[in-house]
């Protein structure tokens, strides 16, 4: 015979999961960061707040311009999301206060894809069928952003992409006559080969004794491909190539495997919690090895994970920090006055030069039609961003603003800040 | 030499992480005759207690840290408790009930999406209250709080097969898992002994979290893994020897860091593939017996 249902330990259950509600708040070092879902919002305009860039005042415009942006607020990729929704915000409120088009406002449309491919794709039809967008920013999550960009490219609606590496979301339709895809981030490949020539140059190590460790995942079984593709156009190949489960927590193995291959240094692709681990292990076992990587070391979750200890003086692949130009610092300063944190200024300044790049577009064209802005977009713009964009970012063959080596640099830990390294 | 050194010193705070929550599993199995797939989960939970009464005291780490696990083993005891009246007691009662399968898979559902929700979907820093100096033990080293771990599931697996070996409590419970009716018969009340292996078991789970928390960190997700291998740990001991349960949660976690040396990636389809020919040879695992039924 079954037993009744417990109605009292249920009741029991209620009280004590409002107690760990309680508790939950107060794990050292925060709860959940800062997420938005769903819905518009609109940024206040500060008339008072001076822009990060200088910007002209757009043209007027028959109707209302709204941008969209779609990102991975809620997730594993909430701080680098929160934080190019944090540029795309500063862009937009920087324009506006200029100006905006012939003194109206535009208006922001922001949507959280929580990850999730399958709901980038609603949002996106969404942002283009029902709130009527003349361009889409963000696709922090390369996964959502390959999800989603057939519905834009068949709409005819410019797709800025200010995050991921993945070079197949700007690729795909380059052979379309009109590519409506374009992004301001770090690529992947790129990164690669600026790590590996900053550790032969800088740091004395040969190329041919660098080994590459990434995680299991799909982002490590990239960066693996990546790297090595990276190593063999420099004329080696990686010493050994070994791998991490996501979740483990000791890779002394490894490494030891790495050391008995004669390799002197590694590249990780690996996210937070298993670069931790990695590092940790080194220590262990003594290792004499060097570490190095690509954007990922700049998200805030691995200083938080690992601290400043562990991660001190190793080289990592950037794009931007805050002590970089004047625009740069321009930005810092905002994004500490506003949002009272700089949390991975990296992403800001991506978001922010997108949002830019595509206002400035919009301007140029003097409309919101696609294939106008595509067409503005491709012929220059003579933008000083706070990322290394240059002043004539984009070609008919050409959609990506940071493609080039010169334009990244690497960067390090110092004081919780990243900071250029020797 | 060096390097299996390192291997056995890293197998041994795996297996001994393993050896806690593994103990768990074989007393719920013992009592009751079910599995609690949610134990993961409440592993898991029993971390994220103990990190947030680290955080809601907010002072030295010697202090907060044993009170954090102390928060831990709480609040997986209830947890277990709890699942154990809801979940586990209205759908078993005998050989032929299995519903316990979907029921306990299903809490774990539900415990992951509230960690999710309540905590943080990331991984979250645990404080390291012993520091982070390295411990040689010749050319290898291990972390402080590894060769806390190693001391301190020494420490709870010895004191918990005392307790089941020289107890009454422990010969009550032994009785029930060796024959529930004729334990009845002789006055034990098996659903209390059922609410107390399950208890116990969260306990020991709660614990195991709040140890594993300063290595590991804390993420949520984190507890399928750690199910898996304490499983594997219970079968292949044999799942009725508490002392085979040990050694092959020890054992379990050299060969997983011997393997990672030795083949790298294919490291966790080259355990498991041993696991199924090992117990294909010895079904009954390491140490156990097979069953006889008298008719």
């Amino acid at each position: 015979m079954n037993a009744p249902v417990p109605w009292r330990w249920l009741r029991i259950l209620g009280g004590l999961l409002a107690a760990v509600v309680v508790l939950a708040g107060c794990q050292p070092g925060g709860g959940p960061s800062t997420t938005t879902t769903g819905g518009a919002t609109v940024p206040t305009a500060n008339p008072n707040v001076k822009t990060i860039v200088p910007v002209q005042p757009g043209p007027a415009m028959p109707g209302e311009v709204k941008i969209g942006f779609i990102s991975s607020m809620t997730g594993a990729l909430n701080d680098s999301s929160t934080a190019n929704l944090r540029g795309f915000e500063l862009a937009i409120e920087d324009w506006n206060n200029a100006g905006g088009f012939g003194g109206k406002k535009v208006v922001p449309v922001i949507y959280d894809d929580e990850l999730r491919p399958q709901r980038a794709v609603e949002l996106t039809q969404r942002l283009i069928n029902v709130d009527r967008v003349a361009g889409i920013v963000g696709y922090n999550f390369s996964g959502s952003a390959l999800a989603a960009i057939d519905i834009a490219q068949a709409a005819g609606v410019p797709v800025m992409a200010t995050g991921g590496g993945v070079l197949e979301i700007t690729n795909r339709y380059s052979k379309e006559p009109i590519n409506y895809m374009f992004g301001v981030r770090m690529l992947d490949r790129v990164q690669a080969l600026v790590a590996f020539k900053f550790m032969r140059d800088k740091r004395n190590v040969q190329l041919n004794r660098i080994a590459i460790l990434g995680d299991t995942s799909g982002y490590g079984q990239q960066g693996t491909a990546d790297g090595t593709a990276s190593l063999n156009d420099l004329g080696a190949r990686p010493c050994a190539t070994e791998t991490i489960a996501p979740g483990d927590t000791d890779a002394s193995a490894q490494l030891q495997r790495i050391q008995s291959a004669g390799c002197e240094a590694v590249i990780l692709y690996t996210l937070a919690p298993e670069t931790t681990a990695i590092l940790n292990s080194a220590r262990k076992i003594n290792s004499p090895l060097k570490f190095f990587g690509n954007w990922g070391w700049s998200q805030p979750a691995l200083y938080k994970l690992a601290g400043e200890e562990l991660l001190r003086g190793i080289p990592f692949v950037q794009s931007f920090t805050v002590d970089y130009s004047p625009e740069a610092r321009a930005l810092n300063e905002r994004l500490l006055e506003k949002y009272k944190e700089s949390l991975f200024p990296l992403n800001s300044a991506q978001g922010y030069d997108g949002t830019m790049l595509l206002l400035r577009a919009i301007a140029k064209a003097q409309s919101t039609e696609g294939a106008k802005i595509v067409a503005a977009l491709e012929s220059g713009s003579g933008y000083k961003g706070v990322t290394r964009v240059n002043d004539a970012p984009y070609s008919k063959t050409d959609h990506e603003a940071l493609d080039q080596e010169s334009m990244y640099f690497m960067g390090e830990w110092r004081n919780g800040v990243i900071v250029t390294a020797q | 030499m060096d390097i299996v050194l390192q291997f056995i010193l890293s197998g041994l705070a795996l297996g001994a992480i393993y050896a806690v929550v593994a103990q768990g599993i074989y007393v719920t199995f013992a009592a009751t005759r079910t599995f609690n797939f949610a134990q993961g989960e409440v592993t898991v939970i029993g971390a994220f207690l103990a990190l947030s009464t680290i955080g809601f005291l907010a002072g030295p780490i010697g202090v907060t840290f044993p009170l954090g696990i102390l928060v831990g083993l709480l609040g997986g005891a209830l947890l277990a408790i709890i699942i154990e009246r809801v979940a586990v007691a209205p759908v078993s009662g005998g050989p032929e009930r299995h519903e316990w399968l979907v029921s306990t898979a299903g809490v774990a559902f539900i415990l992951l999406n509230a960690m999710t929700v309540i905590w943080t979907r990331e991984t979250v820093r645990f404080p390291k209250p012993f520091g982070e100096q390295v411990i040689q033990f010749g050319p290898a080293g291990l972390l402080p709080q590894e060769v806390f771990v190693i001391v301190a599931a020494v420490v709870v697996v010895g004191l918990l097969l005392l307790v089941l070996e020289r107890t009454q409590l422990g010969r009550a419970f032994r009785a029930v898992a060796f024959n529930r009716e004729a334990a009845e018969l002789m006055g034990i009340d098996s659903r209390w002994m059922a609410v107390g292996a399950y208890a116990l078991s969260g306990a020991l789970a709660g614990l195991a979290g709040s140890l594993v928390g300063p290595i590991t960190n804390v993420n949520a997700y984190m507890g399928l893994n750690l199910l898996i291998k304490a499983f594997i740990a219970a079968i292949v001991g044999g799942i009725g020897n508490p002392w085979g349960i040990v050694v092959a949660a020890i054992l379990l976690g050299i060969a997983e860091a011997g393997l990672s040396y030795a083949i790298g990636a294919w490291r966790e389809a080259a355990l498991l593939a041993l696991i199924i020919i090992f117990l294909g040879v010895r079904p009954n695992g390491l140490f156990g017996r097979a069953a006889v039924e008298k008719v």
